[in-house]
């Protein structure tokens, strides 16, 4: 049974370049809270996430929405394991693959059947399992022949394509997905969000990070609303929308 | 303290086990350098083995040595110089280099370290082949003792190891480490005895820069079996010595900083 506890998380980011004049930019940003720390006070850090709870459970589909600069990229580092909390735990049971870019280690110079195996290593995939899936991810990108191609020949399309389907062939447990993973033109989008379905049913948990709606009403049971690196609201997706509604009209209206 | 200890092992033996994505990265990084030329990785080959052919000949006449005897303990000590100092000066930046990777996949950080020194052991592979033309050029007869090497490789690659986590550490956090690193490796080839013999120093400053010099032992475990001389146990007691002393003190610093690595990114 696959499950993630979140347990009190604060995560703060060292600022280190040019500290003065970036600080200054910051402050006029709605990102994260910028403070001293309290041992170096020449040290400036964001904190990104304050304080954050809350638990998924095995067939959970959790929503995080919010703002640009609300955490939810880096909540979703957090349940990744990329960044390990300043304060607070994170405990996960099951398997983590967090898909937030579609083409991690793509080498541009290697082929595109060379790269379905790269890729596939470097999502956690044995050698074995690629096998058996390299005709499947192949198809789905109808590149045919190109694959025998250097990556570097490709157009956008065809290498968003082939990260696509490599990506989307893994079997996840817990799957982290940034809503950033687009797929190229349109014919080819309703084909990838099929392929994105299916990769969602085989998870038993979902996280999904977005700031539309739409996708969260759609794929989520759970919801978590961001502003600010707090969670200000955790609960049935319905009710964290309408508050993120509010939020957006409190901030367009001031 | 002890959590974190177990995990900057774990680190390393996880990363090891992923062998095949450390083989593959340092393969992929090799060919990637010289993709679409003729002759490939050899293309370093031949820029460092023209160097030290070119300086065998004048350096042989400045120091009135024999070419015959010069030639191949250039070519060795260049080689072994070549794995040593090109391991520190990548070093440095083996986390910063890995940015993408790190922050968008979960995977022990060691794996990039591994593909570091596998990828340097592929190209001194392939810079062997300078000193195997001296040899044959030469007639440097080979003897038993030139299985040394083995032993010696495998010491470099530990070493290497600790070297590329610690070195790798600091890198990321302080970005002025990489410059650093290469200024004073630029000096170290001068000072260690590589373009000259340690016989040519005596006194004082001829055991500074010989017996208390730490790179003249590391060079000299590779160099001399590839001389078909034994290194004295001297150097092979300082190379032991360091990767103990090595080992803990970088198992110690990744402990503490191993999770800080994604945050300086």
């Amino acid at each position: 049974m696959a499950s993630i506890a979140v347990h009190s998380v604060t995560v703060d980011f060292p600022i280190y370049e040019s500290i003065r004049s970036f600080k200054r930019d910051l402050l006029q940003r709605a990102g994260g809270l910028i403070r001293h720390d309290s041992r170096h006070s020449q040290r400036v850090t964001v904190r990104s996430l304050d304080n954050i709870s809350f638990s998924v459970e095995h067939g959970d589909r959790l929503g995080l929405i919010g703002h640009n600069g609300a955490g939810k990229s880096t909540l979703l580092r957090v349940l990744a394991g990329v960044y390990e909390p300043v304060a607070g735990k994170v405990v996960t049971e099951g398997k983590v693959s967090p898909l937030f870019n579609t083409s991690p280690g793509m080498v541009v110079d290697d082929t595109g059947y060379e790269n379905i195996f790269t890729c596939g290593l470097y999502l956690g995939m044995s050698m074995r399992e690629i096998q058996a899936k390299v005709n499947d991810i192949a198809e789905f990108t109808e590149l045919g022949e190109y694959l025998a191609l250097p990556v570097r020949t490709y157009s956008t399309g065809m290498l968003v394509r082939l990260g696509f389907a490599i990506a989307t062939a893994i079997d996840p447990e817990i799957l982290l997905l940034d809503e950033g993973l687009g797929a190229g033109d349109a014919r080819f989008t309703e084909k990838a969000s099929k392929r994105i379905d299916a990769l969602i049913q085989r998870s038993s948990i979902l996280v999904l990070a977005s700031h539309s709606d739409g996708l969260i009403r759609s794929m989520c049971n759970k919801a978590v609303l961001m502003d600010q690196g707090k969670a200000l609201r955790v609960g049935a997706v319905d009710e964290v929308l309408e508050a993120y509604h509010e939020l957006t009209q409190t901030k367009s209206g001031t | 303290m002890g959590s974190n200890y177990q995990a900057a092992v774990g680190d390393m033996v996880q990363g090891f086990r992923n062998w095949r994505m450390w083989t593959r990265l340092a393969w992929s990084d090799v060919k990637g350098r010289y993709r679409r030329t003729v002759i490939g990785p050899f293309w370093a080959t031949l820029s460092l083995g023209i160097v030290i052919f070119a300086m065998s000949v004048v350096m042989a006449r400045l120091f009135n040595a024999d070419l015959r005897q010069f030639l191949p303990y250039l070519t060795a000590g260049m080689v072994t110089w070549a794995l040593i100092s090109s391991i520190l000066n990548e070093s440095t930046s083996v986390f910063t280099t890995g940015e993408t990777l790190i922050k968008s996949l979960r995977f022990p950080l060691s794996t990039l370290v591994f593909a570091l020194v596998w990828r340097n052991l592929i190209m001194f592979a392939h810079n062997l082949s300078i000193h195997a033309v001296a040899t044959v050029l030469m007639s440097v007869p080979l003897s038993w003792t030139s299985l040394a090497l083995f032993p010696g490789l495998l010491l470099i690659a530990l070493n290497g190891l600790w070297v590329a986590v610690l070195l790798g550490i600091f890198g990321a956090r302080f970005r002025d480490v990489p410059p650093v690193v290469t200024a004073v490796l630029q000096v170290v080839v001068f000072v260690t005895p590589i373009f000259w013999n340690a016989d040519q120093i005596k006194g004082k400053l001829g055991f500074v820069l010989t017996d208390l010099n730490v790179f003249y032992h590391f060079v000299q475990i590779v160099r001399g079996p590839l001389l078909g001389t034994a290194p004295a146990y001297l150097s092979w007691l300082v190379v032991l010595g360091v990767s103990v002393f090595g080992w803990v003190v970088t198992l110690a610093m990744f402990s503490r900083f191993r999770r800080r690595i994604a945050y300086w990114l």
